[in-house]
């Protein structure tokens, strides 16, 4: 086994000595294990000072760090050859398995069934003075640095802690900038959380957490740079900056629930409600008018069933934190066990982290609080009590240290019976008061997991003093704060009635938001459109009046054209006039012309048409005479003046008819127009 | 612990209203713009058309208007009366040529029959029969019309000779005279 691990490192380092600025997931496709299990490696080395850190990024707030040999240790080395396991020293915490109290003995259900009656212990619970800081050197030197709004791990933190410095001198009563408002809204807007309008509520909601000595600790959850946490003691006035927020979580330390999974055929809501009741009442002996809870419904793994994942909890543990709210002036009180909050903090790891099994290890003065979650499901959840009492560090490490590994034992195993979980977790994130860097590097060795210490660690300067006593806490207000950056949805939110309130009147926001924002997207469009009718409606009238006025002008001109016709007729009948008034004379003379010389004229009939016919006016002359003395020539003589009427110009129709000889004359008739 | 948040609902179907009347608007909008658009293109269809039928119009009227219309702006100087004066114009006319007419008849009475940018234009018929006359009579009537710059003119004119007279003539003509009528 020693062998593989030695051989393991061997070549990470062999990795970094070729690629002096190398990834986690780099080294890991190197070596071919998976990233989790290389961390460990890594964590180790660096430890050793074997490798170093040489730089971070940060992307969409997930810190990267780029890991390279130490050069200095590395040249000395020489002959000193890979870490072994043996060079790897334990824990410092002694796994201790002396003396514990007899609460701890106890089979761990009993613990923290509802059964036990917790009030009595937490009045008397009073934080112990004595309590020393913590002793990660890290907890000094890192800054919250949430600009990213990304929960980070402490050596993210440590990093930037650096940088931020120069916020650590901010009044504690300053003002949130708009900047940061709409930071948050970017923020919340790149963690997916589009849709829910608690996103984009910057400054509306605040948190009250009760410690376990009954100190009230208040913060304003969509604060960024400025985060200011206030401390007040059990009687203390409340202040102002943190009562005027619509919507209040509270968050009791002391706050003991249960947790139940019950699969059921059961599809309607309000029949798991039903049978969730009756369940928990008849299983728990709880009355009916004493029972508090909460629930989420999940798929279960067979057909048609549903897994009601239950919190619930006796209203007299809750009737502290509602005396405890009844200061504020909000109108929303949301009550909220930790692991609820846990089940945030592990949502809002990622998408990538969802099918992940997490441990959360929820260190309090007095007791822990063990969660396993999956996504945003518990799958497991036990309070376990360790003191009545405050005690010192190394009395709370070997107190609580093996009630722990018990309890992680029992509920590993029966979870792998419910076939939830088929090894050790996948991580372990410690939080709480009581957390430290021991706790942390015991659970890593024993358990090769990466554990990771998830209070944010802030600079604490600026108000050193509201701390002097409760240190500590600050840390667990950031996670708190961190988990409830991402609101929506009300997951494990007391009791059921008004979780199902809430998301009722989120989805009403919801819509309203969608429908403001389509609203005023529409209202852009038909602005848009409007001008295209107003434009398109100038067009049409324009090319309507053009048309209209060339059919009026076409009219116009068909009138002119008609009336000016009418007028070119009458002058050319008054012209056609004058000419038939001439043709009387030609015809006198065409008489008196030799075409006619030989005829003897009896009768003539001239013919005009009448002004008022437009016409060319021609005369329509018909001629009765007769040829005498020529025959038989007559005839011939007939036919030439034919001949020559057809040759005159201004002569057209001509006909000249003759009848038979009447003694020496023949009859003829000539008819023709000139 | 949360009261029901009715204005909320009550926001909310206030917006889902204007929302879904604010649809109604776009597509009316939209319904409206792209008839708006047919209907131009159909203006401007129709307009092109009328244009070319414009334009041959303006050629016709162009190839009317080189008509300089003489004979009507002469006209303005001519009118015609009513039967009797005009009977009596005529007797001394050709009284003054040597040619004595008879007792007229009227063939048509004083008439508008159109009426042109200078007035009401009509005309009058009047009918004589001169009988046993020379061809010389016959000659100055028609040689006195013919000279006379009025727009008048026989439209009907019967000749024949007398039978046993030697050339004498029997003469039946219209005189028709025409011009602008007095109101």
């Amino acid at each position: 086994m020693n062998v593989k691990k030695e051989s393991l490192r061997d070549k990470i380092l062999e990795y970094l000595s070729n690629n002096p600025r190398a990834e986690v997931k780099d080294i890991a496709s190197y070596v071919k294990i998976s990233k989790q299990a290389l961390y460990y490696h890594i964590k180790l080395l660096s430890k050793h000072e074997k490798i170093t850190i040489v730089d971070t990024h940060f992307i969409n707030g997930i810190e990267k760090k780029f890991y390279s040999l130490n050069i200095a240790r590395e040249t000395n080395k020489s002959s000193k050859g890979v870490l072994t396991e043996e060079e790897i020293p334990n824990s410092n915490i002694v796994n201790d398995k002396k003396s514990s109290p007899s609460h701890t003995n106890e089979p761990i259900r009993n613990e923290t069934q509802l059964s036990l009656d917790s009030s009595t212990i937490a009045s008397t619970y009073e934080l112990d003075a004595s309590i020393k800081p913590l002793k990660n050197p890290d907890s000094a030197l890192s800054n919250k640095s949430r600009s990213k709004g990304n929960i980070q791990s402490n050596d993210a933190v440590k990093t930037r802690a650096i940088t931020k410095k120069e916020h650590t001198d901010l009044p504690v009563h300053a003002k949130i900038s708009l900047l940061d408002r709409i930071f948050t809204i970017i923020n919340n807007i790149k963690n997916l959380g589009l849709f829910n309008l608690d996103t984009y509520d910057t400054y509306n909601s605040a948190t009250l957490f009760i410690t376990s000595s009954n100190k009230k600790i208040t913060f304003n959850n969509r604060q960024r740079s400025d985060f200011n946490v206030y401390i007040s003691e059990e009687n203390d006035p409340i202040p102002e900056q943190i009562k005027r927020n619509g919507r209040l979580l509270v968050v009791e330390e002391n706050f003991v629930d249960n947790h139940e999974r019950i699969i059921v055929p059961l599809k309607k809501e309000k029949d798991q409600e039903a049978f969730l009741k009756r369940y928990i009442l008849k299983k728990y002996n709880i009355p009916e008018d004493e029972l508090l809870y909460t629930y989420e419904k999940f798929k279960a793994n067979e057909k048609d069933m549903y897994e009601l994942n239950t919190l619930f909890t006796r209203s007299k543990y809750l009737r502290s934190s509602i005396e405890a709210s009844k200061v504020f002036k909000a109108k929303n009180r949301l009550f909220i066990s930790i692991a609820g909050i846990f089940t945030y903090y592990n949502f809002q790891l990622g998408r990538a982290t969802r099918k992940d099994i997490n441990l959360y290890l929820y260190m309090g003065v007095k007791g822990c609080e063990l969660t396993w979650i999956k996504g945003r499901r518990i799958l497991y959840n036990r309070t376990i009590l360790i003191s009545n009492q405050a005690i010192s560090e190394a009395s709370y490490l070997s107190e609580a240290i093996p009630s722990i590994v018990r309890t992680i034992k029992v509920s590993l195993e029966a979870l792998k019976k419910d076939g939830l979980v088929e090894k050790e977790p996948d991580n372990i994130y410690v939080s709480g008061p009581n957390s430290s860097k021991s706790i942390e590097d015991y659970f890593q060795e024993n358990y090769k997991v990466v554990v990771e210490n998830i209070n944010v660690k802030t600079n604490k300067g600026f108000n050193q003093a509201q701390f002097k006593d409760l240190n500590n806490y600050y840390d667990t207000s950031m996670i708190l704060e961190s988990s409830f950056s991402r609101w929506g949805r009300f997951r494990y939110v007391y009791d059921h009635k008004n979780k199902l309130d809430l998301r009722k009147t989120g989805m009403f926001n919801v819509i309203n938001l969608v429908m403001g924002i389509s609203a005023a997207m529409l209202i852009l469009l038909n602005i848009q459109l409007f001008e295209q009718k107003v434009v398109q409606n100038y067009e049409e009238i324009t090319a309507r009046l053009s048309a209209e006025m060339r059919l009026e002008l076409i009219n116009n001109t068909e009138g002119v054209i008609s009336n000016r016709y009418q007028l070119n007729k009458i002058d050319n009948t008054l012209g056609n006039i004058k000419a038939a008034k001439h043709n009387s004379i030609e015809l006198i003379k065409l008489l008196n012309s030799s075409i006619f010389k030989k005829v003897d004229i009896s009768s003539m009939e001239i013919n005009a048409t009448d002004p008022d016919i437009y016409d060319n006016k021609h005369l329509i002359v018909k001629i009765s005479g007769g040829v005498i003395n020529r025959r038989p020539e007559a005839i011939l003589e007939v036919t030439n003046i034919q001949q020559s009427l057809k040759k005159i110009e201004y002569v057209d129709n001509s006909v000249v008819e003759y009848k038979s000889y009447q003694g020496n004359t023949l009859p003829i008739t000539i008819t023709f127009t000139i | 612990m949360i009261k029901k948040k009715n204005t909320k609902a009550v926001a909310m179907v206030i917006l889902i209203v204007f929302n879904v009347s604010m649809i109604a608007f776009t597509l009316y909008n939209l319904v409206s713009i792209n008839s708006g658009k047919k209907s131009t293109l159909l203006y401007q269809s129709a307009d092109e058309r009328n244009k070319n039928y414009y334009s041959q119009l303006s050629k016709i009227l162009d190839s009317l208007n080189k008509n300089e219309l003489q004979n009507l702006e002469i006209l303005t100087d001519y009118y015609v009366y009513d039967s009797s004066i005009e009977a009596i114009s005529n007797r001394e006319l050709f009284k003054k040529k040597g040619v004595t007419l008879p007792q007229y008849t009227i063939s048509k009475e004083l008439t508008n029959f159109t009426e042109a940018s200078v007035g009401k234009i009509g005309f009058l018929q009047l009918g004589y029969a001169l009988n046993n006359r020379t061809f010389s009579d016959m000659m100055i009537v028609l040689q006195t019309i013919n000279k006379n710059q009025r727009f008048d003119y026989i439209n009907q004119l019967n000749v024949s000779k007398v039978k046993g007279s030697n050339g004498r003539l029997n003469m039946n003509f219209t005189y028709t005279n025409l011009g602008l009528v007095l109101d």
